[in-house]
């Protein structure tokens, strides 16, 4: 994102001005996680899945053996207002984090207890007491099993855990069991640079201080019913009509560059953007010759992830 | 009051001059002037006021007269003439005053030359803003009640009066402030007491005191008695009221007389666009504010460019710090009461403007039996500034808009007892959106919210001095707020309705100026409220932010969702009482007092919905038990030392009510409030008061810390606050043009979001608070003033890493100890340059308020970079100014 330097000059009640800051987040300077992908993107408590990382600096790939990974099993409680427990940040932590496995791809069973500690499923009671309060879901209805990474620094990542619904009818319970459908990882169909027509299978070869056009677009879910690498519809029980209603998916686009800028870190479409299955963004190459490695993630808002590169040639004109 | 108003007459003067000294010159007749070419008009270097006919003042009359003038070649005016009447009494002064006046002899052909011209001399009536108070009253005998004629009334800054036949004395213009009065006389042992004087009020005493009675054998009696009827309210220990004329005049606020509030001691200095009233660092909604008895939800509008309430229907407004009597509570906070503006007799208006909004008022007076007041102010900047700024300003500050209207109507059945029915309204309004390509980064944020009070009042003063108030209220608040972050939407509506009842008495009942207790005022009242919230709410639990909430500017807040309808009722009928002892001639008062005040509530449900279970609400009772204490002790004519306490409950929130977004078995929170200090008279009129103060807090409601909290536990009642200070006021109050005040706090204000945790500053706490106003009128309606603030900035929170989150894709701020660290300190100087400008019936200011002259960077937030590896500043206003433009007639 572009800094600006913002300055009222009339209003009393407003601030002034904001410092500018260099907040291009795009740009890899040092040892990134740029993504953790799991697979299945969502399963149930003891179920298998398997986690990919994609780790990068600012030459590219970067080996990830060293990383290890770890459930981490620590509730968050409700004056956290981050996404995790602030145990699962502390390495070592032998209680709340339980390790499955190191290199940049790892596999485990889901813990059996997802749905108690994360999801809808009450607490056990304490003696004496009534049963504890679930755990409320994010915004698309999902519950998440954090997982730990230890990256510097830290990288959370959260595996969607397939579980029921929390205070709704027998009825909205069935039908919603009946119709949802799990969510799928979601993927780029084809990415190009508009000006070339080139693809991430080609190297690319551009001129050095040159804007180029990257387009990405995913698959068209559409109305289907069938496992869809795009926008997916699914059910969602809304806790305001206490009942289920039909959505679908927002796609976010990352971009991320080894070398030369893009004009933003993030794109893509909201849910009430979703008949567009496309999203592009300008990448400025660098002003001296070289390689660059561009990366491109998609992300829907259950927790699905996918990724491409784009490989340039950068030549002096 | 009403005074004569000379100033246009001049203008008038010069102006018809010119029409005028031609013809006189010309039809020379009487003094011969030489015929020829004027060169030179008379010029009138000394004018003499004429005295205004008492007689005709007192009944309102205005009037011309118009005179023809004999001016000779010294520019002495020889003879004035009267040639259209306006009757004896304004003739005959207007004659007197015309040959008093000097002139610029006129010229024909470059020579000094006697000439005629014709004058108007205008008696015109004018009001003004009110810098003094009128003190009138009747002295009689205790016993036959009869009136005492030679009764000397003297104040203790030499004004006198001596009570007429009927036992009658009148002083006026009296400087606002206490004032010791003394009564003596030939038959009268010198007595003494005291009254308090408000600018633009009248004090109305009735004394009756025993005069020594010389008959034949009898002893003579030397035990006065002094009864003085209608007792001066007893102001609280830390109270600071600021009048209007005060209040509109300082930098800053852009004549806004509610505004003065952010700059009185024990108030901190509000974060920008927030408006908030922090008071002796407690929680904004903790600190209540009432017009004339009547709670409002809101002092000023959203952001707090401007207070709610017309500046020229206000009197003067109030703060209480802590420490208020047994006639107020369900607060843990201050008290901020604001008086409406006196009654006033016949036709007057106003209308201002400027660049944030428009408003006009206007009072009706008919006769002694009817009077009224209305006013209406509509905010006009969100239309301006998309006009003048970037769009990106829109996008980024919430742009205000607002309206608000009030209205009043009395009808007195005689001069001490009067039926009143009034109403208030106010609408406010903010929508923000921040577009984005990035879905996640897109914002949106609207909040509304409208308050409307309708009440009546009734009022009388008996002949004994007590006086009986009896105020009904109805009202109802709504509020909206929708804020949506990417995909996260939060939701957050309350419609509620509430009921009052204030209802007091208050009077003398004894009465002994020479014995050990010399008097007791005693005041008894009912305060009762009611309120049914209707409320809905969905979205992120962590959303909307609580004290203590860890966060940064801008950051996001809780993905997790949730949702919930209820409602819930809160009541509490209070009792209260106050007795103000005074013993040793008034030197030391007590005033203990106690408040009985049993309390109910209901929330709809006691837990979330879940499936078709059916909604089962939770009703709870409590009685509270709440003493009051002060006390006062005058050391001289120039110490007083002072102390308070006192034990305040709150009611819960209604939307802490909720079953899944707080807990619907909430009880009310409380706090203690201790407080003691001194003022000193330095000057007539220049005070210095000093106020230490110790608040503690307890069952306040903060946010679940276990893990695994219980079903309708998302809040809990453990937390503590605690406050502990000093402030300083040295006051100059208004007199000879100027006025202004010095005041500063020490404080800290703490919290522990659990019995367990270890106090830390709260949000709201601010070390160093310096504010100091100055206001001069310099000459000929020009006046200049300038503010001065200094206050530490507001505690932050420290960020000490960040981890990646992989699934929103952005980094998460690791946090340090809560609060520990702080924003640079504010410092900034706002001044003001306005001129009056008197026409006739209308009086005209234009103001330019200029803020942040010195264009000091403050830094108002830290921002971060997105993986929060470095930090910069959100400055404040630059140096900015805002003019506007007012009438009143």
């Amino acid at each position: 994102m572009v800094s600006r330097r913002l300055c009222l000059g009339v209003l009393a009640f407003a601030l002034g001005c904001r410092e500018p800051l260099d907040d291009n987040l795009s740009r890899i300077e040092g040892p990134r996680v740029l993504a953790v992908r799991a697979s299945p993107a969502e399963a149930a408590p003891g179920e298998e899945v398997e986690y990919e990382i994609l780790y990068v600096d600012e030459n590219g790939d970067l080996d990830a053996s060293s990383l290890g990974w770890g459930f981490c099993l620590a509730r968050k409680p409700l004056d956290e207002l981050g996404p995790v427990h602030e145990a699962c940040l502390t390495g070592g932590d032998t209680v709340n984090i339980v390790p499955i496995g190191a290199g940049p791809s790892v596999s485990a069973a889901l813990p059996d207890d997802g749905c108690r500690l994360f999801g809808p499923d009450r607490p056990p009671p304490v003696e004496g007491q009534p049963a504890g309060r679930p755990v409320d879901p994010d915004s698309t209805g999902g519950y998440y099993q954090p997982l730990r990474i230890s990256s510097t620094p830290v990288t959370i990542a959260a595996t969607r855990i397939a579980c029921g619904l929390a205070g709704a009818r027998p009825e909205v319970m069935t039908e919603f069991a009946k119709r949802y459908r799990r969510n799928e990882n979601p993927a780029v169909l084809r990415a190009w640079a508009e000006q070339t027509e080139q693809t991430p299978k080609d190297r690319i070869v551009v001129e050095t201080s040159t804007e180029v056009t990257l387009a990405v677009e995913w698959e068209d879910c559409g109305g289907a019913d069938e496992p869809c690498t795009g926008s997916e519809p699914y059910v969602y029980f809304d806790p305001e009509s206490r009942s289920i209603v039909d959505r679908r998916e927002a796609i976010r686009i990352s971009w991320a560059t080894t070398r030369g800028s893009f004009a933003f870190d993030h794109t893509g479409r909201s849910e009430e953007e979703a008949e567009s299955a496309r999203s592009e963004n300008t990448w400025s190459s660098p002003s001296e010759a070289g390689d660059a490695t561009v990366y491109i993630v998609i992300r829907d808002d259950r927790g699905g992830v996918g990724w491409r590169r784009f490989h340039f040639d950068v030549v002096e004109p | 009051m009403k005074h004569q108003f000379a100033r246009s007459v001049v203008v008038w003067v010069l102006a018809s001059l010119i029409g005028c000294l031609l013809p006189a010159s010309v039809g020379a007749q009487g003094a011969q002037p030489k015929k020829g070419v004027v060169t030179k008009v008379p010029v009138l270097v000394t004018f003499a006021e004429a005295e205004y006919p008492p007689e005709e003042r007192a009944a309102g009359r205005v009037a011309s007269v118009v005179m023809k003038l004999s001016i000779d070649e010294q520019g002495k005016v020889q003879a004035a003439e009267v040639t259209e009447s306006a009757g004896p009494a304004f003739d005959t002064a207007a004659k007197a005053a015309a040959l008093r006046f000097e002139f610029e002899p006129a010229e024909i052909d470059g020579r000094p030359a006697p000439v005629k011209i014709f004058y108007r001399y205008d008696f015109t009536l004018k009001e003004e803003a009110p810098v003094t108070a009128d003190f009138g009253g009747v002295v009689r005998d205790r016993v036959t009640k009869a009136a005492l004629g030679g009764v000397t009334v003297t104040l203790d800054g030499g004004e006198q009066s001596t009570t007429d036949e009927k036992g009658r004395f009148e002083i006026l213009r009296v400087l606002p402030g206490a004032h010791k009065v003394t009564l003596s006389g030939p038959r009268l042992t010198t007595i003494q007491t005291e009254e308090t004087f408000v600018a633009g009020k009248r004090v109305e005493a009735l004394y009756d005191v025993d005069p020594q009675r010389p008959e034949a054998g009898s002893e003579p009696v030397d035990d006065m008695e002094i009864v003085v009827v209608a007792p001066p309210l007893t102001k609280d220990v830390s109270s600071v009221e600021i009048g209007r004329d005060e209040g509109r005049r300082v930098p800053g606020t852009q004549g806004d007389v509610l505004k003065v509030i952010q700059n009185l001691p024990g108030v901190s200095r509000a974060a920008p666009g927030s408006g908030a009233v922090v008071v002796w660092g407690a929680a904004p909604e903790d600190t209540r504010v009432y017009v004339e008895g009547v709670r409002i939800p809101l002092l000023y509008h959203y952001g707090g460019v401007r207070s709610v309430i017309a500046s020229n229907l206000v009197q003067s407004v109030e703060l209480v710090a802590g420490g208020y009597g047994a006639a107020y509570g369900r607060g843990l906070g201050g008290l901020v009461a604001v008086h409406l503006a006196d009654w006033k007799e016949g036709v007057h208006g106003s209308v201002s403007m400027d660049f944030l909004d428009a408003s006009a008022t206007l009072q009706v007076g008919v006769g002694d039996t009817f009077r009224s007041a209305a006013g209406v102010r509509y905010g006009y900047l969100h239309r301006v500034v998309p006009v003048v700024t970037d769009r990106d300003v829109g996008e980024l500050f919430p742009i205000p808009q607002y309206f608000d209207a009030q209205a009043r109507a009395a009808v007195f059945t005689n001069p001490t007892t009067s039926f009143e029915v009034g109403g208030l309204v106010s609408r406010d309004r903010v929508e923000r959106a921040v577009s984005s390509t990035d879905p996640d980064a897109r914002r949106s944020d609207e909040r509304s919210v409208l308050w409307g009070r309708v009440y009546g009042r009734f009022k009388s003063r008996s002949d004994g001095g007590s006086e009986v108030s009896i105020t009904p209220w109805f009202g109802i608040d709504e509020t909206a707020q929708t804020q949506r972050y990417g995909a996260l939407a939060t939701e957050l509506t309350d419609h509620s309705t509430l009921f009052g009842l204030r209802a007091s008495y208050r009077g003398r009942v004894w009465s002994d100026p020479e014995g050990a207790m010399s008097g007791v005022v005693l005041s008894v009242g009912l305060d009762g409220e009611a309120r049914k919230a209707s409320l809905a709410r969905y979205g992120s639990i962590g959303a909307p932010r609580r004290e203590g909430d860890q966060t940064v500017f801008g950051q996001g807040p809780s993905d997790q969702v949730s949702g919930d309808r209820w409602d819930a009722w809160t009541g509490s009928p209070a009792i209260h009482g106050e007795a103000e002892l005074s013993f040793f001639a008034d030197t030391l008062q007590l005033i203990p007092g106690l408040r009985v005040e049993p309390s109910f509530l209901f929330a709809s449900r006691s837990t979330p919905v879940e499936g078709d279970t059916p909604s089962i609400g939770v009703f709870q009772q409590e009685l509270f038990l709440e003493p009051r204490f002060a006390a006062k002790l005058a050391l001289g004519e120039r110490l007083r030392l002072r102390a308070a306490y006192g034990l305040y409950h709150q009611p819960p929130a209604p939307e802490d009510l909720s079953a899944s977004f707080g807990n619907p078995r909430l009880e009310s929170s409380s706090a203690h409030h201790v407080v003691g200090g001194l003022d000193v008279t330095l000057l007539k009129g220049l005070s210095a008061d000093v106020v230490g103060f110790y608040t503690h807090s307890s069952d306040l409601a903060t946010r679940n810390p276990a893990p695994s909290p219980k079903l309708t536990e998302a809040l809990v009642q453990r937390g503590e606050g605690r406050a502990y200070g000093v402030q300083l006021l040295i006051r100059k109050e208004l007199a000879d043009g100027f006025f202004g005040w010095v005041s500063y706090c020490l404080s800290r204000s703490e919290r522990a979001n659990d019995g367990y945790s270890r106090f830390r500053p709260s949000d709201f706490d601010q070390t160093h608070v310096l504010t100091a106003v100055a206001s001069y009128e310099i000459w000929g309606g020009i006046e200049v003033g300038a503010r001065f603030r200094f206050a530490t900035g507001f505690p932050r929170t420290p960020v000490t890493g960040a981890y990646y989150d992989a699934k929103s894709d952005a980094y998460q701020p690791v946090f340090g100890t809560i609060n520990s660290d702080r924003l640079p300190y504010f410092l900034q100087l706002d001044a003001r340059l306005s001129k009056r400008f008197d026409l006739g019936k209308l009086e005209l200011e234009v103001y330019v308020d200029v803020q942040n002259v010195t264009n000091h960077e403050n830094v108002e937030e830290i921002v971060y970079t997105p993986d929060y590896s470095k930090s910069g500043a959100i400055f404040g206003v630059p140096v900015l100014p805002v003019a506007g433009v007012s009438s009143s007639w």
